[in-house]
């Protein structure tokens, strides 16, 4: 591998010219006599020119897409949408053009046609049918060979009285969308005495059993034609048979701008930099009832509008790194245009919004801009005109910003975009309806986060009740095997001593400050309870017999091989004349305890690393260094059984000591849950309302726009 | 001139902007070859292929502008479209000429057989890994410095980068030896 490497780096060099002038001749000599090297170094070369080329190619890549994006953003703002309101017809697309030289070079002057029926017979020949059935009776969308989209919405067709016609439909469809086909289809481009420039023509004819039937003139079908040249100004002409067999274009009229309507929860009503701080946390955004829930739980904190803003909750005053008004000079300020509140979006974004101005692609981009104005009520607007043309609330809604805000709002209005059809009583039900349902969703906002807190607040009692518990059962423990070994202890100094041992109560110090004694024995007693409490060895002599009473206090060390990775660890000895076990204290890492001669202990050693238990256990150890013990991972279940092998008094409190553990495991795991909503509550509430959460900088530039905008 | 300004811009290594000013001859290409049995992917290929190599032609130090460049750029893409038609199909269109005087169309066949084997060289490429491809075109296309690519890549030193730009190298070496 190494030879191959200076290889490529001596080629390398070569390539780049850094060889000297030896260099260079000894290494040209050797691409002469050796001929695969002289390939290897070819094969370099062209290896770094594709690498090169390959720049190249992503360069020219990124240029096309840059180009695509301005074509296809230009491109929106035709729509082309126009309604076919007459049927058996030729309709032109057009664009009025009243001066001769804009002709472009590819618009050639169509030869009349003197037989005049032939028009429509020659066009008639000359343009392929397309023929779609249907049910007049269901919603359809056609798509026909040119690319035209017609949505035909259901119950279009109408009979002589009126009546809409269900059942099969017929559609034909003739199309003629680029120059070539206008010329084959031998049709005219002028109206009047001006020449027109086309975009395309389309015919359209509906029948039911071979009868030509009629479009409902309330109803219409939107129709979409692809262009690719933008033509502001476009206009629907109908076509007029002329005696002498021309056509003439005429009724100019301004097309009407529909918006069509999507599945409203195809759309995206999420504030700005919602979805992308959640990821970036490493949540998942496509759980949309977490994204959805996470979002609304916001709606209880503030009021809805025109209301001062009422700090609700205490959890805005968490640890962040932001603000908010809590004063009330602050809340003087209109607190509307403060923040807009989810429970405003989550009264629109549901079905009941379908088919309104709010269900379209255009009002998702304006609530864009309008998450940025802060502003609750540029939302209201929207929602309280939902009959209106979008550019009409589009300048309204101009009027009530300034800045950059304001000119989006401009660019809007310029977009001439329309509406969505609806009757009046829908409309008004669907305002209702808005009202109310914020009103809800706050409500539901507000019980969602009492019920949490409150649920918090109870488990966090119990927990803590628990812990009391706990402690005491514990020093109780402790004391008993103080007492336990105490008495063992004394029996054998006395026997060591030869001597009967009165019986009588000796407090150990720990618990009350004070021995009782008597007279002349006071001595022994004294300096057994001395060796127990201090666990250190007893060497005793009797002062009138000489007699020795010694028992012996050995040193015991435990450390855990890679203690580091065990977020707990506790290391247990059991004493086999005592009732209970004994935890061993840890300092620097290594886990210490003095042993008693008179017993035998077994070693316990329990780690966990989150909620896996590790093991180790001993019978017999010896006053010793146990070095870099290793755990093994062990089920919950085995280690129930282990322990389980302990005598029956031990077996309790051991099993009380691991239900015990396992308890702070979970509360560990519930905190850490607490913490971690907070967390995330914290940093998306600023995305939230990016306006109510100010550092000194939005007060200062608050300040210079409203100078600005006065 | 305009046509000069992008010349001037390919020479001077700021080819990302000559790009995009030169995407406005794109909509002509595109109706051509639309019209001639393409699809909107063939044009867009087409029409980077005509950049690429008009691109090289640009960088060599006695590089002329003898013509309009989106001239020459349209009779590039006439004369790739063409040969990719002979291709595929085997039998040129007959009324479909290249318009390109026959020493040009000499001069292209040389290029075009050079780029068959980059374009061969390219989808080979892609398999060394994109770390590979990253520190390599950071070096070879972008021209970076050793230790501006290590600091970009989150590689120790300067030392290590180097080293693995060799054993990348190698790696394509071991790669395009193989095809």
């Amino acid at each position: 591998m190494r030879n191959e490497l200076e290889k490529i780096e001596l080629i390398e060099k070569y390539l780049r010219n850094e060889l000297s002038k030896e260099e260079k001749l000894a290494f040209e000599q050797r691409m002469e006599t050796d001929k695969d090297f002289f390939k290897e170094v070819e094969l370099q070369k062209d290896i770094v020119k594709a690498i090169e080329r390959l720049g190249v190619k992503n360069a020219i890549n990124k240029a096309y897409r840059k180009y695509k994006l301005g074509k296809a953003g230009f491109n929106f703002g035709i729509g082309s949408l126009i309604i076919v309101g007459i049927v058996s017809a030729f309709i032109w697309y057009n664009n009025l053009n009243t001066n001769n030289e804009e002709i472009s070079k590819e618009q050639e002057l169509l030869q009349l046609n003197e037989h005049g029926e032939n028009i429509w017979a020659d066009a008639d020949r000359n343009l392929p049918s397309q023929k779609f059935v249907l049910n007049g009776g269901n919603d359809t969308v056609i798509e026909t060979n040119g690319g035209m989209v017609m949505y035909v919405p259901a119950n279009c067709f109408v009979d002589e009285k009126g009546n809409p016609i269900k059942g099969e439909v017929e559609i034909e469809v003739k199309e003629a969308l680029n120059t070539a086909e206008i010329i084959k289809a031998g049709l005219e481009s002028k109206s009047g005495d001006r020449l027109l420039e086309s975009a395309g023509m389309f015919y359209v004819n509906a029948r039911k059993n071979g009868k030509t039937i009629h479009i409902d003139p309330d109803n219409g079908i939107y129709t979409e034609i692809p262009a690719d040249d933008i033509k502001p100004g476009m206009q629907l002409f109908e076509g007029e048979r002329k005696e002498d067999g021309s056509i003439d274009w005429v009724n100019p009229k301004a097309l009407d701008n529909f918006l069509i309507p999507v599945d409203i929860y195809s759309l995206n009503f999420y504030p700005p930099g919602y979805e992308n701080t959640l990821e970036e946390l490493c949540y998942d955004v496509k759980d949309k009832s977490f994204t959805d829930s996470l979002y609304y739980s916001f709606s209880h904190l503030y009021s809805l509008n025109n209301e001062p803003i009422q700090i609700v909750d205490t959890e805005v005053n968490f640890e962040s790194d932001s603000v908010a008004y809590t004063s009330e000079y602050d809340a003087i300020i209109d607190s509307s245009r403060l923040y807009i509140n989810p429970a405003k979006i989550k009264s629109i974004w549901s079905k009941e919004f379908n088919n309104t101005l709010l269900a379209t692609r255009e009002f998702e981009k304006r609530l864009k801009v309008i998450f940025g104005t802060c502003n609750g009520l540029i939302l209201d607007l929207y929602i309280n005109n939902l009959d209106k043309n979008m550019y009409e609330i589009d300048a309204i809604a101009a009027t009530m910003c300034f800045g950059e805000n304001r000119k989006s709002f401009l660019d809007f209005a310029a977009l001439k975009e329309g509406k969505v059809k609806i009757d009046e009583s829908r409309s008004r039900m669907l305002m209702e309806h808005y009202q109310q349902k914020q009103l809800m969703v706050i409500e539901a906002a507000r019980s969602a986060w009492k019920k949490y807190n409150e649920e918090n607040q109870r488990l966090n009692d119990i927990a803590n009740n628990k812990r009391n518990e706990q402690w005491s059962k514990d020093f109780a423990r402790v004391t008993q095997n103080f007492n336990e070994e105490l008495e063992i202890n004394l029996d054998e100094a006395y026997r060591q001593l030869g001597k009967e041992r009165p019986r009588r109560v000796v407090m150990p110090p720990a618990r009350y400050g004070v021995l009782v004694i008597n007279n002349g024995w006071k001595n022994v007693d004294v300096y057994v309870v001395e060796s127990t409490v201090n666990r250190t060895t007893l060497d005793y002599t009797d002062p009138d017999t000489g007699k020795k009473a010694v028992i012996k206090y050995e040193a015991l060390s435990v450390s855990i091989l890679d203690r580091k990775k065990y977020d707990r660890l506790y290391i247990y000895i059991l004493p086999d004349k005592v009732n209970s076990f004994m935890r061993l204290n840890e300092k620097d890492s290594v886990f210490t305890e003095n042993l008693n001669e008179l017993m035998d202990y077994s070693l316990i050693c329990l780690g966990y690393i989150a909620e896996q238990p590790y093991y180790f256990e001993k019978r017999s150890i010896e006053a010793t260094n146990y070095y870099d013990l290793q755990l093994d991972v062990i089920s919950d279940d085995k280690l129930n059984k282990k322990l389980g092998k302990f005598d029956s008094n031990k077996m309790d409190d051991l099993f009380n000591e691991l239900a015990y553990i396992r308890f702070e495991i979970d509360e560990e795991k519930r905190m850490t849950k607490i913490e971690n909503k907070a967390r995330l509550r914290n940093k998306i509430r600023s995305v939230i309302f990016p306006c109510l959460y100010y550092s000194k900088e939005y007060e200062y530039s608050e300040q210079s726009m409203k100078e600005a905008e006065w | 001139m305009e046509d000069q300004q992008i010349v001037k811009l390919i020479q001077l290594g700021k080819q990302d902007k000559a790009f995009l000013k030169l995407y406005k001859s794109y909509p002509k290409v595109h109706k051509l070859i639309v019209s001639k049995g393409g699809s909107n992917e063939d044009a867009k290929d087409v029409f980077q292929e005509a950049l690429i190599i008009f691109y090289e032609k640009a960088r060599q130090k006695d590089f002329q502008l003898t013509a309009a460049i989106s001239t020459y750029l349209y009779s590039v893409c006439r004369f790739l479209w063409k040969d990719q038609l002979v291709k595929k199909k085997g039998n040129p269109t007959a009324e479909f000429s290249s318009e390109l005087s026959s020493s040009d169309e000499a001069e292209l066949q040389e290029v075009l057989k050079k780029e068959e084997q980059f374009i061969k060289m390219e989808t080979v490429l892609n398999q060394i890994g994109e770390k590979c491809l990253e520190l390599l075109q950071l070096f070879y296309y972008k021209g970076l410095r050793m230790k501006e690519i290590a600091s970009k890549l989150g590689l120790k030193s300067e030392k290590i980068a180097k080293n693995q730009k060799y054993k990348c190298l190698e790696r394509a070496k071991q790669k395009v030896q193989s095809i």
